[in-house]
């Protein structure tokens, strides 16, 4: 067959894998001996090298023009941004974390137990210095009494810790019998300034500010009077000279009031709903207190 | 588009196949040249390199992975990014012998062909390429390029040769590209 073909017809259909096996073989052999034949077979093979290379190429461009759009996270922008952030999110989390635990300790705190240097430590120091002397005068069988009342102290020593207001873990000492609002009649018996006035104040859970409405009337025949009306305090006289205040206490009892005018401390019962004479309170232990939990509601 | 998916589009000569592979593993194959001493244009022309050589094998219809296309072009790009090294090596070995001389001509053999070969019409490069690169039958090529029969396609394909043939031989002299 190869003998009817000439050189450029043999080497294309050699090359386009048209011939027989036979006639590769005879074509091989030929081509180790005819230089003619091989050069035409070198010129064909670079021809068809060019078409694939050719091909190739216009692949490879087609890709080139394929726009790649890396992943942010792939980035080494986003890596350092990622990296910063992470720490910084771990580290707030740890602050954050770490300041919980610091919290949840407070609030954990067995209060069965004796928390005197907790209490020490996040309450406040100078009432207890303030009550001191007071705790010192109690009996035996006061101190008797406070061991019943026990659990009702934790509970206040909590509410002291968690609020982290010095001003409410003052009374170390309860003496629940005694308490009931202070009367004038206290004030006006030879007994004022006996230490049931005093245990009334210790009795006392908690002290806030006076949120009583008050309203001052001039009335010039009660000159230095007060009344309560409909959960409202009146103070009748010439209250306009000098500023005043209203000490409103909390207690298991209910709420006391206590006015405070002109450098004296004045006892008020609520349910006094007619004008009463303002009477000084001469204690001096329960003034210290007054004194003490005034300060303290102004800090 | 799962790997099944894409080899059957190659095989039908969808070369939009082509984009999505080129897209889908471009970082996991540049990084592979990249970690290896290679720049980001290597690693670049490696990995279009090795697609390249994929489609040239899967377009025939004819090729069956046992393995993820993702797998065979990592070592394809593996395989070629070994021979560019050594190539580079062999490169600077050459240069010291003054052997550089023989690439020349040879390049400038393949530019006066690449030449003519662009100088042709569309259909003629087409038609060789699916031939000669793709390795297309006559029927596929009759199919792909809207002719009435596969003798068509052999007639066409004959006279576009003849035609890059010529091309070549009257621009050039023999002497240009024999010894």
């Amino acid at each position: 067959m190869n003998r009817n073909l000439n050189n450029g017809e043999f080497v294309s259909r050699y090359l386009d894998n048209e011939l027989s096996e036979i006639d590769k073989l005879d074509f091989e052999n030929k081509l180790l001996r005819d230089t003619d034949l091989r050069e035409e077979y070198n010129f064909q093979k670079d021809l068809v090298n060019g078409i694939k290379e050719v091909r190739r190429m216009e692949l490879k461009s087609r890709l080139s023009n394929i726009p790649i759009e890396i992943p942010i996270y792939q980035t080494i922008g986003f890596k350092t941004i990622a990296a910063v952030t992470i720490s910084a999110g771990i580290g707030i989390g740890a602050y954050f974390t770490l300041a919980d635990k610091n919290e949840a300790s407070l609030t954990k705190i067995d209060l069965k137990q004796n928390n005197s240097e907790l209490v020490e430590e996040y309450a406040i120091p100078e009432i207890p210095e303030a009550i001191q002397p007071i705790i010192e005068k109690k009996t035996k069988d006061e101190k008797t009494q406070v061991t019943k009342k026990k659990k009702t102290d934790d509970a206040t020593l909590a509410k002291h810790t968690e609020a982290s207001e010095p001003k409410v873990i003052q009374p170390n000492v309860i003496q629940p019998d005694v308490v009931k609002p202070l009367d004038n009649e206290d004030f006006e018996s030879n007994e004022i300034g006996n230490e049931n006035q005093v245990n009334n104040l210790e009795n006392i859970k908690e002290n806030v500010e006076s949120n009583v409405a008050v309203s001052t009337i001039k009335d010039k025949k009660n000159k230095f009077h007060y009344k309560f009306f409909e959960n409202k305090l009146y103070l009748l006289g010439n209250f306009n000279d000098m500023p005043y205040e209203i000490i409103e206490l909390n207690s298991t009892k209910g709420k006391s009031y206590f006015l405070y005018y002109d450098q004296n401390y004045y006892q008020l019962n609520k349910e006094q709903l007619k004008p009463t004479p303002l009477v000084k309170i001469e204690n001096d232990s329960l003034v210290n207190e007054l004194k003490i939990i005034q300060m303290n509601q102004n800090n | 588009m799962k790997d099944s998916e894409v080899l059957n589009k190659i095989s039908k000569g969808d070369e939009s196949a082509l984009d999505f592979l080129y897209k889908k593993y471009y970082r996991m194959m540049t990084n592979l040249v990249i970690k290896n001493n290679g720049t980001e244009q290597e690693a670049k022309d490696i990995y279009q390199d090795a697609l390249v050589v994929f489609w040239q094998k899967a377009v025939s219809g004819n090729l069956i992975l046992t393995s993820k296309i993702s797998t065979f072009l990592y070592s394809i790009c593996l395989n070629l990014w070994r021979k560019e090294l050594e190539r580079k090596s062999r490169l600077v070995h050459d240069q010291k012998d003054g052997a550089h001389y023989s690439n020349f001509e040879q390049e400038e053999k393949a530019k006066i062909i690449h030449d003519c070969i662009n100088g042709m019409g569309e259909t003629c490069r087409k038609i060789l390429s699916y031939h000669y690169f793709d390795g297309l039958s006559m029927t596929d090529i009759a199919e792909k390029l809207g002719y009435a029969n596969t003798d068509t396609a052999k007639t066409k394909k004959y006279k576009c040769k003849q035609k890059l043939y010529q091309l070549v031989k009257t621009k050039y002299s023999k002497s240009d590209f024999l010894d």
